[in-house]
C-alpha cells in the first residue's frame, strides 16, 4: 500500500507518484484529489494498481491518470486513464473493464417537481414494471441474430431504424451513438448468446434509472445548450451492455494469458495486446461491438422510460409536458483512439478509460453543434439517495488527463462490510422517509449500494473543478431509484 | 479438511476465500460460494438438465477461472444455474457433468470471474484458493 509521502503535490487537486517510486515505471502517475479523497485513494490497493498500469502496459505516453473517485478494481484502478501509442502501443482489455459500453445518459422533461410530485408512486411503478432487470431471466425483446449484427454495426442508428430512438437522440450520444471500427465477426458465438437476451435489461449491482430533480444550475449557458431549469424533472439511467460486453472481455483476457508478452506481469489481469497484432486489433473490434450494444441498450431502456412518462401523464399533462428529452449519453469503460497534445506535440493514442469520462472541452469536432460552444456534457452519477452533478469539460481535461473526468462518487466501503453495517429494509424506509421512492430488485443488493458505501459525490466534484478537469453546470437530487 | 468459503475485504468487487480435500472439491466450493453470495434461486423441482464439461486449462487458477465463467455463460445463455456434478481436471483440460435448474430470480449478479490476483495452492491438508468476481 502506498503512503502519503510517496506522492509528490503538483498543487490543492494534483499529486503525482513519480517514476522513481518503481523502478519499473514508463510514466509517472497523477491523482487528481483533494486532501480528503487522497486519503480515501491511499486505503485500498487503487494506487498500486495504478502504479502496476505504469509498470505493465507498453507505449504509455504522458503519466497514468487517476480520478478522484478511484477505487480498487481488478488489474487497472477503477477511475483510471492510460494512453498508449498508436499504432505501437497496447490494448489492455482489463483497461477497459467487462462492462464494456457501462454509462450514463440524462434526460429532461418539461415536468416540474409540483407537476410530478402526485405521480411519483405510479411513476416508480411504471418504470420498474416496463425496464427489466434482465437478472437471470433477459428481457421482453425479441433480438435475432441479424439484430445483434445491427446493433454492433450501426449502434443506436440501428435503434432509430426499430423505432426506439428519434433523429434528435443520436445527435446527442458520445460519437452519435456508433464507435466505427465495430467487427461482429470478432465476436464469440458464446458472447452472441449471452447478449442476446439482455438487451434492453438494466441489469444489478449499481446500475440504476433515477428520476431526479434539477436543484441548482451553475452555469446558465451550459444548462442552456442542454434544457435544463432548476426545478425540472430528468431521467439518469445507469447500465452497460450486460452479459454480451461481460463475456467479450472473459474472452479476450483468457486469449491474452498464452501469450508470451504477459509473463511476468504484476497481474493476470492486466494482460495485453499489441495494438499492432491480429489479437489486439481483433480484441479492439469486439470492444466496439459491445460499446455500441450499450449505447442500444440504453436507447431501448429510454424508450421503456418515455413509455412508462407517457402511461403516467398521457391525459394529465400537454406531451411537451412529459417527454424526455435526450440531454447526453457517454460511456465511462471504454478505449477510443484520439488525438491528444503530449509534451507539445499532437499524438494519436489509444485511451483507455475506465471507471472515467471522456470530457472534451469547447470547440471539440467530435462535439454536436450544440454542444460545440460549451463543452461535452458530462454525468456524475452519485451514490444512491444523494445528489448527481452535470458538468462539462474544459480545455483543462484536454491539457491534463487526455480529455477525461471522473465517474462518479466511487466506493469506499466493501460490499460485505456494507451488508453487515446496513440492512436493505431500514435504507429503504429511510429513503422513503426522505421523500425518493424506491423500487428494488433485492435488500442485499440495496444495502450494498448504501450511501455510506461511497464517497461524497461533491467532494469528487470539487475535486475535478479545483484540478480544472471540468466545470459545473447543475446538481440535480434524487424522487426515485429503479434499481434491478 | 472440510470445504468451506468466506468473503474477503474488496472495496468494489466480491473476493471469495475458499478451502476444501481436493481441487475437484475446491472448484465446487467456489461455485457454492458465489451462488450463495448472488443469492441464486433456483426450480428444485424441476427437471434437471445435464451438460458435459470441457475447458481447457494448464494451470489450477485458470481451470478455476474458467469453470466459474462457464457457470456465468451457461446462466445467461439459458437462463439456468448450474452446479458441478462430477469434475476431474487432469493438469490440461477439466472435464465433468454440470446439473442444471430453471433460475428463478438471483439477488445479484455475477459479470465474470477474473484473474486478478487469483491463487490457488496445494497444502498438506488439501487445496485453498482466493479469486475476485466481478459484480
Amino acid at each position: 500500500m502506498l503512503r502519503k509521502q510517496d506522492l509528490r503535490p503538483i498543487d490543492p487537486y494534483t499529486w503525482e507518484i513519480p517514476t522513481s517510486f518503481h523502478r519499473q515505471m514508463q510514466v509517472p502517475v497523477r491523482l487528481f484529489a483533494n486532501e480528503r479523497l487522497l486519503a480515501y485513494a491511499l486505503k485500498d490497493e487503487a494506487l498500486q494498481q495504478a502504479v502496476n498500469v505504469a509498470r505493465a502496459l507498453p507505449g504509455l505516453v504522458g503519466f497514468v491518470a487517476v480520478m478522484p473517485d478511484v477505487h480498487q478494481g481488478y488489474g487497472f484502478p477503477i477511475g483510471g486513464v492510460a494512453a498508449t501509442r498508436w499504432p505501437d502501443g497496447a490494448i489492455s482489455p482489463g483497461g477497459v473493464g467487462y462492462d464494456i459500453g457501462c454509462g450514463v445518459r440524462l434526460l429532461v422533461s418539461g415536468l416540474t417537481f409540483e407537476m410530478a410530485a402526485p405521480h411519483l408512486d405510479a411513476l416508480a411503478d411504471a418504470l420498474n414494471a416496463r425496464i427489466p432487470s434482465g437478472v437471470g431471466r433477459g428481457g421482453t425483446l425479441k433480438v435475432s441474430h441479424a439484430d445483434l449484427r445491427g446493433v454492433c454495426h450501426q449502434g443506436a442508428r440501428w435503434a432509430l431504424e426499430k423505432g426506439y430512438a428519434t433523429p434528435e437522440d443520436l445527435e446527442r450520444i458520445e460519437s452519435q451513438g456508433v464507435m466505427a471500427g465495430a467487427d461482429f465477426g470478432k465476436v464469440s458465438q458464446r458472447a452472441k448468446e449471452r447478449g442476446r437476451p439482455q438487451l434492453g435489461t438494466l441489469g444489478a449491482g449499481n446500475h440504476f434509472v433515477e428520476v431526479g430533480l434539477v436543484e441548482q444550475v451553475f452555469d446558465e449557458a451550459a444548462a442552456q445548450a442542454m434544457g435544463l431549469r432548476e426545478g425540472l424533472v430528468t431521467v439518469m439511467i445507469h447500465t452497460g451492455s450486460r452479459g454480451f460486453g461481460h463475456q467479450i472481455c472473459s474472452d479476450y483476457v483468457r486469449a491474452l494469458q498464452g501469450e508470451p508478452y504477459v509473463r511476468g506481469l504484476p497481474d493476470r489481469d492486466l494482460a495485453y495486446a499489441p495494438l499492432a497484432t491480429l489479437l489486439g486489433q481483433n480484441y479492439l473490434a469486439a470492444m466496439r461491438c459491445a460499446a455500441n450494444f450499450a449505447f442500444v441498450n440504453r436507447q431501448v431502456i429510454t424508450h421503456q422510460a418515455r413509455a412508462a412518462f407517457e402511461h403516467v401523464f398521457r391525459g394529465v399533462y400537454a406531451p411537451e409536458a412529459w417527454w424526455l428529452r435526450l440531454v447526453y449519453d457517454l460511456h465511462h469503460n471504454t478505449a477510443k483512439v484520439e488525438t491528444h497534445r503530449v509534451g507539445g506535440k499532437r499524438v494519436k493514442v489509444c485511451v483507455h478509460r475506465k471507471g472515467a469520462t471522456r470530457a472534451f472541452g469547447p470547440g471539440h469536432p467530435d462535439l454536436p453543434g450544440v454542444y460545440r460552444p460549451v463543452g461535452q456534457p458530462v454525468l456524475v452519477p452519485g451514490s444512491m439517495g444523494t445528489a448527481s452533478w452535470v458538468l462539462v469539460g474544459t480545455e483543462g481535461s484536454m491539457a491534463r488527463a487526455f480529455g477525461s473526468t471522473c465517474h462518479g462518487a466511487g466506493r469506499v466501503m466493501s460490499r460485505s462490510r456494507a451488508k453487515k453495517q446496513v440492512r436493505g429494509a431500514a435504507l429503504l424506509a429511510r429513503l422513503e422517509a426522505e421523500g425518493i421512492h424506491v423500487r428494488a430488485g433485492s435488500m442485499r443488493g440495496l444495502a450494498e449500494e448504501a450511501p455510506s458505501a461511497y464517497k461524497d459525490v461533491d467532494w469528487v466534484v470539487e475535486s475535478v473543478v479545483g484540478a480544472g478537469l471540468a466545470r459545473q453546470v447543475a446538481r440535480l437530487v434524487p424522487l426515485a431509484v429503479i434499481k434491478g | 479438511m472440510k470445504a468451506g468459503f468466506r468473503e474477503r475485504e474488496h472495496t468494489a468487487d466480491w473476493a471469495l476465500e475458499v478451502w476444501a480435500p481436493t481441487f475437484a472439491a475446491l472448484l465446487r466450493e467456489a461455485a457454492r460460494g458465489v451462488e450463495q453470495l448472488s443469492g441464486v434461486e433456483v426450480d428444485e423441482a424441476a427437471p434437471p438438465r445435464r451438460r458435459l464439461l470441457q475447458v481447457l486449462a494448464s494451470d489450477p487458477e485458470t481451470a478455476l477461472i474458467e469453470f466459474l465463467n462457464e457457470l456465468f455463460y451457461l446462466r445467461d445463455a439459458e437462463g439456468w444455474w448450474y452446479r458441478p456434478e462430477t469434475l476431474n481436471w487432469d493438469g490440461q483440460t477439466l472435464r465433468g457433468t454440470l446439473l442444471g435448474y430453471p433460475l428463478r430470480r438471483m439477488a445479484k449478479e455475477v459479470k465474470a470471474a477474473t484473474y486478478h490476483q487469483v491463487q490457488v495452492r496445494s497444502t498438506a491438508e488439501g487445496w485453498r484458493a482466493v479469486f475476485v468476481v466481478d459484480v
